[in-house]
């Protein structure tokens, strides 16, 4: 049976280990639900996330398989209910359509808040599940929504 | 000096400055390399150059197409234990040895491949000869690196070794920029002796083992699966320890073969869909399995939701992502092959297994009667067999010969009558099953071993694939033997057609040029037997020869290779008709 799993990867900076990772997931024509790539700037390694639908007998192969790539501190496997996970999504809006009461009603209400802001269009910042950003957008959406990005579940393995 | 300019290095004592492409060759003389297999091109003419200065040390093949040094160097490295070398330029260069790569990650055969290439500005512009080697040979190296700094050179080839040979060897690739080759730097050599994050060889669990040796004591019907794991390891005489105290029989696979003795009273036969039919069908009857560096592939298993449910199964292997993979284990030894079966040896307690053995003897006089017999005796109205011809190998070869195959029919048939009697004396293409491979691993097997015979069994299909390396084996005077099998058939393809494609024999039947000419041409000995009559004096003669021969005999067209397993059956399905 096919369920998602979250694989964290800690690796050293090595240019070529990303590469290595994804190819035993495209071996097995799995294909990726979300990747996350990140170097703490108080850390040598990178970090990598990967959430992707799979079988538990894949899931515990691949693990396997990512601990032996060279340059690969630490691999783990999880289900989603043993991490802590959060998307977080950004939305430009045209400034001039969004009165500002309006608009302090919707971060109070959505849990939002605003993350930067000129002449034009303010930028909004939203964490949470697709249900809560889709809220958003919808209640933002009569003032002109320009531009909107998602990016994929932030993770904390454990 | 401005402030800009980084401080040089404080240089150790033996440092000294050279270019990138002296450092190479330096850095494999540094290694103990004393044979490289390569092809020149723009790229990487600079470490030429530099080998130029060094040809008095360095013994350098010049092949006649990269796949042909990449499979050389796999032969070097099979019968020698060394890490083989192999050197290619840029582009096609480095895409020729692709498929060499991906049979040596499957084999577990120690490589360090060197590729030149473009410099390091042109990198990402489409310049002439340019590739993404690094991206192209990811999925099929242990490691790989693109090295654009001549300091860095002596770091990489020294981590390169270090990883090829180390844990579950395996190919590794240095893609070395041209600008890089030409700029000099300090050069220093120490060898590599860990690599962070990197653990080779995990510790046997003592408890492990000892849960093991239960099994095995009380064990009535054991029976050990040997492969390449025990060649990697040295594990012979471990293996034999073992089998011998706790009177244990030992199969083995394609690449374990010859890890224990043919002619050894234990050793049962070859697994597999065309291996023997008593070691296939007691698979499935025995109680408890020894797996010894093998990883249950596809063609040993065969149906794995029938493979041996009855048996508990010990499991030995150094690399953990081969535990669980296709068979589960009861018990796992995560080690060094020799360092486990050292162990096992010890707890094992003396016994003995003289029914178990015995119902290998009836199934074994069973093949004999139904195919071995047929194979080795043919009726005289038959064209020659290739099974005839192993025997009469078996009859002429020196002891220490060894055999390289190439992939087909006649690899099965060679594989199943071949008399190995030394250690390592078995090179074939196993996991990839690559034609093509037999006659430039030979080559590789004859630069390594110079002093043993080096028989390369060959079909006409798998010869044509790297026919050109004959051009090798004329510049080099390598007194290669090489015995083409000729049924002017894709033989096994051609098998399978009649066997379950209902005899629709689509694109197998070969249209061959006269071998015999082309060896000629090639300045090579060559002969050809058609008459039964004939062949065991030439096959003589071609062996006994201190030069390079080229045998072509033409074999029964139409001959099939049993037993078989067929796919998707289960391993005691095994037909032997």
């Amino acid at each position: 049976m096919q369920e998602s799993f979250i694989f964290t990867i800690s690796a050293t900076a090595d240019k070529t280990i990303l590469g290595r990772i994804v190819q035993l997931f495209t071996r097995r024509n799995i294909a990726f639900q979300n990747l996350i790539a990140s170097r703490p700037d108080d850390e040598a390694n990178y970090h990598y996330r990967i959430e992707a639908k799979t079988t538990q007998r894949w899931a515990e192969q691949i693990n396997k398989e990512l601990r032996r790539i060279i340059g690969v501190a630490h691999a783990a496997v999880l289900r989603q209910e043993e991490v802590a996970w959060m998307p977080v999504a950004l939305y430009r809006i045209n400034r001039r359509q969004l009165p500002q009461p309006v608009l302090e009603h919707i971060l109070l209400a959505h849990q939002a808040r605003l993350l930067t802001a000129d002449s034009e269009s303010i930028v909004l910042e939203k964490a949470g599940d697709a249900g809560s950003s889709l809220a958003l957008l919808e209640a933002l959406q009569p003032y002109g929504v320009q531009e909107v990005s998602k990016s994929g579940a932030m993770i904390m393995a454990g | 000096m401005s402030t800009k300019e980084k401080p040089a290095p404080a240089l150790p004592d033996n440092a000294k400055i050279v270019s990138g492409a002296e450092a190479v060759i330096l850095s494999l003389m540094a290694e103990g390399t004393e044979t490289i297999f390569g092809y020149p091109g723009g790229a990487i003419m600079p470490i030429y150059d530099a080998l130029y200065d060094y040809a008095d040390q360095l013994n350098h093949i010049l092949v006649r197409h990269e796949q042909g040094a990449i499979h050389a160097a796999q032969g070097f490295a099979r019968v020698t234990g060394k890490v083989g070398v192999c050197f290619a330029t840029s582009g096609p260069g480095a895409t020729n040895l692709v498929t060499g790569l991906a049979d040596a990650k499957a084999d577990s055969t120690p490589l360090v491949c060197i590729t030149g290439q473009v410099a390091a500005p042109l990198l990402g512009t489409d310049a002439f000869q340019e590739a993404d080697v690094i991206s192209i040979t990811t999925p099929v190296t242990k490691w790989n690196i693109q090295v654009t700094d001549a300091a860095d050179i002596p770091a990489a080839i020294s981590k390169a070794f270090y990883l090829a040979q180390s844990g579950r060897p395996g190919p590794v690739l240095l893609d070395i920029t041209k600008d890089a080759q030409f700029t000099k730097a300090p050069f220093s050599y120490e060898r590599c002796t860990e690599v962070k994050h990197y653990a080779p060889k995990p510790p046997l669990s003592i408890a492990a083992a000892e849960q093991a040796a239960d099994l095995i004591n009380s064990a009535k019907k054991p029976l050990i699966l040997a492969g390449q794991g025990v060649h990697l390891a040295g594990a012979h005489e471990e293996l034999l320890a073992l089998a011998e105290k706790a009177d244990i029989p030992v199969a083995t696979t394609l690449l374990g073969l010859s890890a224990i003795p043919s002619e050894h009273p234990l050793n049962v036969g070859l697994l597999g869909m065309h291996g023997n039919y008593a070691p296939n069908v007691k698979t499935n009857e025995a109680d408890l399995i020894i797996a010894v560096g093998m990883r249950f592939d596809d063609r040993v298993t065969g149906r794995t939701d029938t493979y041996a449910k009855q048996a508990k199964v010990i499991h030995i292997d150094l690399d953990p992502a081969e535990i669980n993979k296709i068979i589960r284990a009861d018990v796992a030894l995560v080690a060094d092959a020799r360092e486990a079966l050292a162990a096992l040896s010890v707890l094992a307690e003396e016994n003995e297994h003289r029914e178990w053995l015995q119902e290998f003897q009836v199934c074994m006089e069973k093949e004999y009667e139904k195919v071995v017999r047929h194979d080795l005796f043919p009726a005289d109205e038959k064209m020659i067999t290739m099974g005839e011809v192993l025997r009469f190998i078996n009859e002429t070869a020196e002891a220490d010969s060894i055999l390289v195959t190439d992939v087909g029919q006649h690899q099965m048939v060679a594989s199943r009558y071949f008399n190995y009697r030394r250690r390592n004396s078995n090179v074939t293409s196993g996991g990839l099953g690559t034609m093509g491979f037999a006659l430039p691993a030979a080559i590789g097997a004859k630069a390594g071993r110079p002093e043993a015979q080096v028989i390369a069994v060959i079909g006409d299909g798998g010869f044509q694939m790297n026919i050109q390396e004959l051009g090798t084996i004329m510049q080099t005077g390598l007194a290669v033997k090489v015995i083409i099998l000729n049924n002017n058939y894709l033989g096994m393809v051609r098998q399978w057609q009649q066997l379950f494609f209902e005899k629709r024999y689509s694109f197998v039947e070969m249209e061959n040029p006269d071998f015999v000419k082309i060896a000629q041409g090639y300045g090579i000995r060559a002969r050809k037997v058609e008459r039964r009559e004939e062949l065991q004096a030439i096959l003589e003669a071609v062996l006994e020869s201190p030069h390079a021969e080229v045998l072509e005999v033409l074999v029964g067209k139409e001959d099939n290779v049993f037993p078989m397993v067929p796919t998707g059956a289960c391993v005691s399905e095994i037909r032997l008709e």
